[in-house]
């Protein structure tokens, strides 16, 4: 139940009268996390979309924030060579940062401020909104300030 | 991180030279166009020409590359009075990659998000993570 409620979360478009994701995000963190042991008849699907939110345990203690910078490492590295925007974004380690949902989103968020990177895709798989003008695609000046902005607005700091 | 001449076996039996810092903000393709304030790449979230399609085809990084005023030609050969550009596909004829030819004959390339390097022009070439092979050469008036 709470995996299906994550994926509606995560594919529609939020109001702009609406708090939003976070709020809701904040919510979800809150309940009850699904059982690791399965039982017999059970639906494995909530199993199958709860294992990648188990990885944030993966490194011991590691923080959210030092998750982040490891992935975000990794896949500076692995896409240094890479020019195919889809190719760099379908790495392994992009998609752990998608995969670690809307918690990270003001740690991206923050990491533009300070070393702007094409991490674009992933905020608008989180978040499903996409503020960056068509016309400023591929800027990444333009891109970096549209999603800082939207940050603003939506007091993400 | 992987070394540049790991992942691009060709560039140890060659010449090449390292000509810039790492810089995100642009990629092989706007390197190749002059554009160094842009990622160009026929996706979401990159900049393309409008009068091209938006698809990952030979067909239209030439169409991209028309825009600018390119036409395909026959082969690398340095021609006094033009500007070349080669386009590197993969096996399976998806575009990886361009290079430029500069004033002296040899080739520069930005790789990816690393260096613009001067290069021989198939140090390049080879499996992935190097870009293929050349599948098109184009020309414009310098």
């Amino acid at each position: 139940m709470e995996a299906a409620i994550v994926s509606y979360e995560m594919n529609r478009t939020p109001k702009g009268s609406e708090l939003g994701w976070l709020k809701k995000s904040k919510i979800l963190s809150r309940r009850k996390k699904p059982s690791k042991k399965l039982q017999y008849g059970a639906d494995i699907s909530n199993y199958q979309q709860a294992t990648p939110r188990l990885n944030v345990c993966e490194v011991g203690t590691e923080t959210l924030h030092e998750k982040f910078k490891r992935l975000l490492n990794e896949w500076q590295e692995e896409a240094i060579f890479m020019s195919s925007m889809t190719e760099m974004v379908m790495l392994r380690s992009y998609q752990a940062i998608i995969g670690m949902g809307p918690a990270v989103v003001p740690i991206i968020i923050n990491e533009l401020k300070q070393n702007p990177d094409y991490l674009f895709w992933a905020l608008e798989a989180i978040t499903g909104v996409n503020p960056v003008l068509p016309e400023d695609e591929g800027n990444l000046g333009r891109m970096t300030n549209a999603w800082i902005e939207w940050g603003q607005e939506n007091s993400i700091n | 991180m992987i070394e540049l001449m790991t992942a691009f076996p060709g560039l140890q039996n060659s010449i090449f030279e390292i000509k810039s810092p790492t810089d995100k903000k642009y990629n092989c393709i706007a390197w190749a166009a002059e554009d160094t304030n842009n990622f160009w790449w026929p996706e979401r979230g990159c900049y393309w020409p409008r009068e091209s399609p938006r698809i990952v085809t030979l067909d239209a990084f030439i169409a991209a590359f028309e825009t600018l005023g390119f036409t395909t030609c026959e082969n690398e050969l340095y021609e006094e009075g033009f500007v070349k550009i080669a386009i590197f596909v993969k096996d399976d004829g998806s575009p990886t990659h361009a290079a430029r030819q500069l004033p002296n004959g040899r080739w520069t390339s930005k790789c990816g998000r690393y260096k613009d390097i001067e290069h021989d022009l198939n140090a390049l070439c080879g499996p992935k993570p190097a870009y293929g092979n050349i599948a098109c050469y184009m020309r414009k008036p310098a």
